[in-house]
């Protein structure tokens, strides 16, 4: 019962670092692809990204506390960024 | 989460609040003062109190640069506005470099044409400052923080949204005396009813600091004061990315410098790169910077004196103002004796024959002048500020002429405010008459030039109340106060619903020490704040930071008798502390002030009476909240919890 | 002008509060509204609500009106609870003569 509990403390600290952390990087490549997305040109992307940044990274620390699990919630917010990172990147992107 | 969306959103809600709300309630309180931060700030300033605007201020003006600055390049005259009552001259010397420094600038009685020498007080910009700056944190870090704790509490109301099950069925339910209940109550009823209010403060608040969050853009939005400032910015501003996309583009050319990361705002400002923007550029540049295009020309040095003033208010501020206004004064002297003889003293239009007659004591200038032989010419600017009121629908109070008492002057008239918020660009519309008064020269408000754009400048002027005429500022200075009840409520519902099982734990105390300190201490400390800037000896050195000190020396005691003694009464004393420090705050103000009650009422000095009313209703708030304790202290239960919610509302509005 | 704005909202928000239970009881002393009593006041609610932005849009021809308009619902609907909280009286009487909901008898009782 106390392995779980700090267990559960573990993994609680992992989600929480995770929306944060994960959560900014995965913003961060999905401001990078809408601006492509809609062909901004830098500095309209600019003044796109100091809006849209913050809304998206919202709904993902809302989503990932949403998430029943811990472990799901983690995996899922890593795995994310892994996908969309490589695309980002096959697209030729750069950061 | 486990449990359920509400469950775990209420986890997310409680926590990624809580984590900041001690801070978030600082800003929320030094952010509301800080609609009215003009206000405060002449309140400060008792010297300005004796100033009366009248009809005659424009002539006063005219005849004091007349006789001050006859061969000036410039002048800008800054008219008392509805936030305002003083009159700010300034202009720039016949050779001066514009680039290089700001000429003389001089605050003047509206009435009497008397130059004011105004207290050393850090005034309403302080709080201003402090409520994205904090203090004495290398302004990244703060800025960086601030950021932080935005975007918590922008996570904080979504989650509170979500997980309130009917938000809407309880919006006007208030229990007062049901203790949790009743905070619970007031925490909703703080956020609920004005919701729409603070998801925009809070989103605006972080558009404006995007530019240090974002850092993965290469250091957000280059900007600042204009001009030359750039420079230094440039230097210093690191693109965290050499590649980073936007950095290249937005940085432009050297103009646009003064990046934020590379903190040269307050180069920029010093180094009176200042000469091209106006007032609004400067603030602007002291948030998130934009360029300051499309503003009249040398439109309001005046304003970037204060400006640079204020820029070096903040944490370090220490410019030797002192000093500056001595030498001013001096200049000002000699120039005086100058001119003497040759304006005839009551000229009430511009450009009496100020002749280059005078000898001045300098004789090597007074040779120079006599070579610039200036002209008699007549200015109507009652005419032209007429024009200019047909044309924009409101008065003009920023008046800036070139080669003033010449044939050639031009005189470029700018609004007051901008009045709209869609235009999404910094700066107003001003227009240029020739000296026989035709118009010469009109440019429009300047318009940004994407809808994405536009947005994002609608936010930043939302949030900063530019627009916004003195109704309006009342009407977010009120959603401000139920924000701080939101923040201060929600601080102490966290303890209270813990209360029964967790007194004695740790986490718990440092929350409730915190939260006294927090909440009540703050008011301690602005109360103090207020109070020393009318204490303090008026010729100190240092006074302006001597005021701060004052401020986190209360918070500082506020916190160490909270941390010690909280149990003992706590909430009691400080509130009572609180409560009696603005009850008497206007009683101070009118014993301190060169001008009394009456002379205040009779002068119409509206800034200077609601402060002192507002001082009241945080007065009876607090009071409120004191009676209350003492009732509770008298029931046998812990005695340390603060009021119900009768006071909370009020409580908060202490701040004008 | 803006009393009389403020005194619009107010009413409005009255109607919507009407509307829930708790204070349904204020007014008529028993029984919840309905469904139909429900969506009644709150059109007659909204109808008040935009009877408001149009005043506002009086003194200020532009968007800043909306601006003002929200502003002032904020102030309303604070007035309205503190009006519930320390004068149920006063909210009866708002309710009485100054309620155009209140023709809406038969949803009501």
């Amino acid at each position: 019962m106390v392995m779980t509990l700090a267990m559960d403390k573990v993994l609680l600290s992992g989600r929480v670092l995770a929306a944060a952390v994960g959560g900014y990087a995965l913003s961060v490549v999905i401001c990078l692809l809408l601006g492509q997305a809609m062909e901004l040109t830098d500095r309209e992307a600019q003044t796109f990204n100091s809006m849209v940044f913050f809304l998206v990274y919202l709904v993902l620390v809302i989503v990932m506390f949403s998430i029943a699990s811990h472990k799901k919630a983690i995996l899922g917010m890593i795995i994310a960024n892994g996908v969309v990172w490589e695309i980002w990147y096959a697209l030729g992107g750069a950061l | 989460m486990k449990g359920g969306l509400r469950k775990s959103m209420t986890w997310l809600h409680t926590w990624s609040s809580l984590i900041v709300i001690w801070l978030l309630f600082a800003i929320f309180l030094t952010g509301t003062t800080a609609f009215f931060k003009d206000e405060i700030t002449h309140w400060m300033t008792p010297e300005q109190h004796a100033s009366v605007p009248s009809e005659h201020t424009l002539d006063v003006a005219v005849e004091r640069l007349q006789s001050v600055a006859p061969f000036a390049q410039s002048w800008s005259i800054n008219l008392p506005d509805d936030r305002s009552r003083t009159l700010g001259l300034s202009w720039l010397g016949e050779g001066e470099e514009q680039q290089r420094r700001r000429g003389p600038r001089e605050e003047l009685d509206a009435g009497t044409g008397q130059p004011i020498e105004g207290r050393e007080t850090a005034g309403g910009d302080f709080l201003y400052r402090f409520h994205f700056e904090l203090w004495a944190i290398p302004r990244d870090i703060a800025r960086t923080i601030v950021g932080a704790a935005t975007m918590l509490m922008f996570i904080a109301i979504i989650s509170g949204i979500i997980m309130h099950r009917k938000i809407f069925a309880d919006f006007f339910t208030f229990r007062p005396g049901k203790k949790t209940a009743s905070w619970v109550d007031a925490h909703v009823v703080g956020s609920v009813l004005a919701l729409p209010f603070h998801i925009m403060i809070t989103f605006s608040g972080l558009i404006l600091l995007a530019g240090t969050l974002l850092f993965w853009q290469g250091g957000g939005h280059g900007g600042g004061g204009g001009g030359q400032g750039g420079q230094g910015g440039q230097g210093r501003a690191p693109m965290e990315q050499p590649g980073g996309p936007q950095a290249g583009a937005e940085r432009g050319g050297a103009e646009r410098g003064g990046a934020e990361r590379g903190g040269a705002e307050r180069g920029g400002a010093e180094r009176g790169g200042a000469e091209h923007g106006g007032q609004m550029a400067m603030r602007e540049g002291a948030v998130n910077g934009q360029n300051p295009e499309g503003r009249g020309k040398q439109g309001g040095h005046a304003d970037m004196a204060a400006l640079n003033e204020v820029a070096s208010t903040g944490r370090q501020g220490r410019q030797p103002m002192a000093d500056g206004a001595g030498e001013r004064g001096q200049q000002r002297v000699g120039r005086g004796e100058a001119a003497g003889n040759g304006a005839s003293g009551d000229g009430i239009r511009a450009g009496r024959g100020a002749r280059a007659e005078g000898e001045g004591p300098r004789g090597e200038r007074g040779q120079r002048r006599q070579a610039v032989q200036r002209e008699a010419v007549e200015l109507d600017l009652r005419a032209m500020l007429a024009v200019a009121e047909q044309r924009w629908q409101q008065p003009s109070y920023n008046i800036s002429i070139s080669k003033p008492m010449t044939e050639d002057a031009q005189v470029t008239l700018q609004p007051a405010h901008r009045t709209k918020l869609n235009n999404g660009k910094w700066g107003v519309p001003s227009m240029t008459f020739d000296a026989s008064g035709n118009v010469v020269e009109e440019t429009a408000t300047p318009e940004a030039d994407s809808v994405l754009g536009a947005l994002r400048g609608m936010f930043k002027i939302l949030h900063e109340a530019k627009f916004a005429d003195i109704f309006v500022r009342w009407m977010f200075f009120f959603s401000g106060v139920l924000g701080t009840v939101m923040v201060g409520s929600g601080a102490l519902l966290w303890s209270i619903k813990r209360e029964r099982q967790q007194a004695g734990n740790k986490g718990f105390e440092l929350v409730s020490a915190l939260n006294l300190a927090g909440v009540a201490g703050l008011f301690v400390a602005l109360a103090t704040y207020f109070w020393a800037n009318r204490l303090l000896p008026v010729e100190m050195a240092e006074r302006r930071d001597a005021e701060i000190y004052c401020f986190f020396a209360a918070w500082g005691l506020c916190l160490l008798h909270a941390a010690v003694l909280r149990q003992k009464q706590g909430w009691l004393i400080q509130l009572s502390i609180a409560a009696a420090m603005f009850l008497l705050l206007p009683v101070l103000d009118f014993m301190t002030s060169p001008v009394g009650f009456i002379g205040a009422v009779g002068g119409g000095d509206w800034m200077r009476l609601s402060f002192d009313l507002v001082a009241w209703f945080t007065a009876a708030g607090l009071t409120t909240a004191v009676l209350h304790q003492r009732k509770k202290a008298k029931q046998p239960q812990r005695g340390k919890r603060k009021d119900s919610k009768p006071a909370k509302p009020q409580l908060k509005e202490g701040q004008a | 002008m803006i009393v009389l704005t403020i005194l619009v909202l107010v009413l409005g928000f009255v109607h919507f509060a009407v509307s829930t239970r708790s204070f349904y009881k204020v007014v008529f002393g028993k029984g919840f509204p309905s469904k139909a009593a429900r969506n009644w006041l709150h059109l007659v609610g909204y109808g008040y609500l935009a009877l408001g932005l149009w005043l506002c849009y009086q003194f200020r021809q532009d968007h800043v009106a909306i601006l003002i308009w929200v502003g002032l619902l904020h102030l309303a609907a604070v007035l309205v609870a503190m009006m519930l909280t320390y004068a149920p009286a006063l909210f009866k009487q708002s309710w009485r003569f100054g309620c155009l909901g209140r023709l809406g008898q038969k949803w009501l009782a």
